[in-house]
Formats: C-alpha cells, sequence, structure tokens
C-alpha cells in the first residue's frame, strides 16, 4: 500500500476487486420533448435530488449524424442534457433523462435510449410539431414509449383524441394529462410507462 | 503519445495562445465560484494538448468553449429563450475538453453506459498521483455514482468524463460496476414498477 491510498479506504467493502454490495441496478427512462414543454420540470418533480445538468459534446464521429444546416450561426455544439435520479426499494436506481426533442439532436439519442427501459414524450400543444421527431425515434427503434401531455397551469385545451390523431400515434401508446409539476400526476406518467414497458416486453418474450 | 512531443514552435505559439486556455480545470469545479478568480497554482495543461489542427476542418469536436445551449426554461413554456446571461456564464468552458484527455475521445475507449454505477475500487496504484479532474472523479466516487452524475457534479462534458474514468479504471483506482443479474428483463421490469408505484 503507497501512501496515497490513504484518501481512498473509505470504502468499506472488503471484497473488492468483487462487486460491492452497495452495486444497485441502473435503469433508465429517457424524457423527451420540445424546449420549454417542461421535460425539466417534470423530472424534478420526481427526482429525490435537484436535476442536474450535463454537457454533451458533440464529436467528429458525429457531425454525419447531426445536421448542422440550421444552426449554421450557432458558436457552439454543446447541448445540456438534465437528468434525476430516484432509487427505487434498495437496489435499484432509476435515472431520469431530459433531451431535447428535435431531429438534430439524434446523436444523444441513440446513446440515451440504449438500454433504456423506455421513454416519455412531454408534449406543449402549443408546439406539437416539436415532439415529431422524438415520436418517430421511439416508434422506430421500438423504445416502449407514452406521451404525457404538459397541463400548463392546469389548462386541458385539447381532448386526447384530437391530439392522438395530430401526433398520428396508435392507439396502444398510452397517453394522458400530466401537470409536469405536479409529483402525483408524474408518477403516474411514471407509472404507465413502466407498465406499458413490461405488457410490451411480455408481448414479444411470447411471441418469440 | 505522440502529442508529447512538442516543438519549440509549437509551445511558443500555445504560449501565446488565449489565457483561458491555460487555467486550470480546478476553476471550474464549482459553479458557483465567480469566474476568472485566483486560478490555483498547478501546471498549465498545453502540453497535454492535442494540436487542434489534425481534427478535420469543420470540427465541432469537443470544442465547448461557448455557451451551454440551455433546454427547458420550465412549466411556465411561455418562452423558448437561452438561459439567462448569468446562468450562461457559469457554464462557459476555460479548458477545451481535449486538453483535459489528451486529445483522444470517447470513441478510444470502451463505452461506459451514462447511468454506470461507478465507484473507488479502495485502492490506489502505487505511484500514482492524479491530478485535477481525475482526482475530483476518485473524490466524487468514494460512493457508487452514475457516470452521467459525475460528470455534472465535476463539471466536465460527459465524453471527457468517460475518458478519465475508463483511465482511472484502467489503472485500478475506479470500478465500473457491474450490477447483480437479473433472472430476466421481466423481473427487473416488475420490480421497476413495483418500485414506481411505491414512491
Amino acid at each position: 500500500m503507497s501512501a496515497h491510498s490513504d484518501n481512498f479506504h473509505n470504502n468499506t467493502n472488503a471484497t473488492f476487486p468483487n462487486v460491492p454490495p452497495t452495486a444497485k441496478i441502473p435503469v433508465k427512462v429517457v424524457v423527451a420533448g420540445g424546449f420549454g414543454a417542461g421535460k425539466t420540470t417534470f423530472v424534478g418533480a420526481i427526482s429525490e435530488i435537484e436535476p442536474l445538468r450535463s454537457e454533451a459534446v458533440m464529436t467528429s464521429a458525429s457531425t454525419d449524424v447531426d445536421d448542422l444546416a440550421f444552426t449554421a450561426d450557432k458558436t457552439t455544439t454543446t447541448v445540456a442534457m438534465d437528468f434525476g435520479r430516484i432509487g427505487l426499494g434498495d437496489d435499484i436506481v432509476l435515472y431520469l433523462f431530459g433531451t431535447p426533442g428535435q431531429e438534430r439532436y439524434h446523436f444523444m439519442w441513440n446513446e440515451l435510449s440504449r438500454g433504456a427501459i423506455g421513454a416519455i414524450v412531454v408534449v406543449d400543444t402549443r408546439r406539437l410539431g416539436d415532439c415529431f421527431a422524438a415520436i418517430d425515434y421511439f416508434e422506430s427503434r421500438q423504445v416502449p414509449f407514452v406521451v404525457a401531455i404538459n397541463t400548463f397551469h392546469g389548462e386541458r385545451t385539447h381532448d386526447v383524441t384530437d391530439i392522438r390523431e395530430a401526433l398520428q400515434v396508435p392507439n396502444h401508446v398510452p397517453m394522458l394529462h400530466a401537470d409536469a409539476r405536479d409529483r402525483l400526476e408524474v408518477k403516474t406518467v411514471l407509472v404507465t410507462m413502466v407498465e406499458h414497458a413490461l405488457t410490451i416486453h411480455r408481448a414479444t418474450s411470447a411471441a418469440a | 503519445m505522440a502529442t508529447e512531443d512538442v516543438t519549440g514552435e509549437q509551445a511558443a505559439q500555445r504560449a501565446i495562445a488565449p489565457v483561458p486556455r491555460l487555467v486550470p480545470i480546478l476553476t471550474l469545479a464549482s459553479r458557483s465560484d465567480p469566474p476568472h478568480t485566483s486560478p490555483p497554482v498547478v501546471e498549465p495543461v498545453v502540453e497535454r494538448a492535442t494540436e487542434p489542427d489534425v481534427e478535420p476542418a469543420p470540427e465541432p469536436a469537443l470544442t465547448a468553449d461557448g455557451p451551454v445551449e440551455s433546454d427547458d426554461p420550465g412549466t411556465t413554456g411561455t418562452s423558448a429563450a437561452p438561459a439567462a446571461p448569468e446562468e450562461r456564464e457559469h457554464t462557459g468552458r476555460l479548458v477545451r475538453p481535449y486538453a483535459m484527455t489528451g486529445g483522444r475521445t470517447a470513441a478510444d475507449v470502451a463505452t461506459i453506459s451514462l447511468e454506470a454505477q461507478i465507484q473507488v475500487s479502495g485502492t490506489q496504484p502505487a505511484g500514482k498521483v492524479y491530478r485535477w479532474e481525475a482526482a475530483r472523479i476518485l473524490q466524487l466516487a468514494i460512493t457508487p455514482i452514475a457516470l452521467i452524475e459525475l460528470s455534472a457534479r465535476a463539471s466536465i462534458p460527459i465524453g471527457v468524463a468517460r475518458v478519465i474514468v475508463s483511465d482511472l479504471a484502467g489503472d485500478g483506482a475506479l470500478v465500473v460496476q457491474r450490477p447483480p443479474t437479473q433472472p430476466t428483463y421481466t423481473s427487473l421490469l416488475e420490480k421497476v414498477l413495483a418500485g414506481v408505484r411505491a414512491l
């Protein structure tokens, strides 16, 4: 043992290099939606930590993927990603990743949806178009997703049926109103999403 | 790495590079710190930096010193305006991310997922002294922490954090934890469902 190691002995795990008993199973859920749709508020309403912001920097590899045609005046290709965390029981930790819904953020969605149990598309009815790309993406990658219509200040200006039609979302995809600030409503969306993922998973396993 | 071979001319060019490039990483450790104040005295990062010119010309790669594109002002939803100016000030990067990784990108390392749980191994390799962001990551990972959370808490872009974590894991200082295996994905989903219902 070198003298340097003294600072690193706070870990009480005696069985290194085996997996420490504190290891939890990380699972993730993607929360996608347009700017201002309420993703971060949504994440913050249920996260046990204040949503944290991390930066994703586009690498040269993603220049092929990320269409910069509409961002010619941008001086940076850094995007912020907000995320929250919830401990579930003793052994699972759930991460909620908020990600911008526009097509040019595809390069992040690939990474985010890899291994995600599902996705939640947060919709602002005043800007429905902002979420088309996200819905297309999750559909084509077969990521189970639900649509949460953010009821800003309790306004429910549109029927679910109308919005479903406008978004061209198939009937089997759950769609519900939720106030992104309201913990219980956000929880309901999350429960619906996991139920949906489980239903789809069971159906696919049975078919296989 | 060939990046260590710095000619006198290159070194001179770097020496006159804009000051922010030479400001040590530690000034970024806390967003509550006022920017540009009393940088800690540590070695400048120049000799570790890859020559930027070798990058492809359009080169959005790993340059992140502009303002972060802010997302999601919140439920008010009435404005898609970018972040407030004071918020932007703190997200400006003073050091080119590739300077922290010796020019390597995440493509060079085995991919560690964003949610992967990372923890110090409890042993630090003899003779290794970690500086700056690596030391900060070791500090943060005393208890298990996800890669993404390391990135956020250390104010390091995700790709950079991934490279550093990969190095530290290679040294044996960090363990990227393999979560206990579940009998099936179904049972995992069932557990998650029970968990979120109980929230």
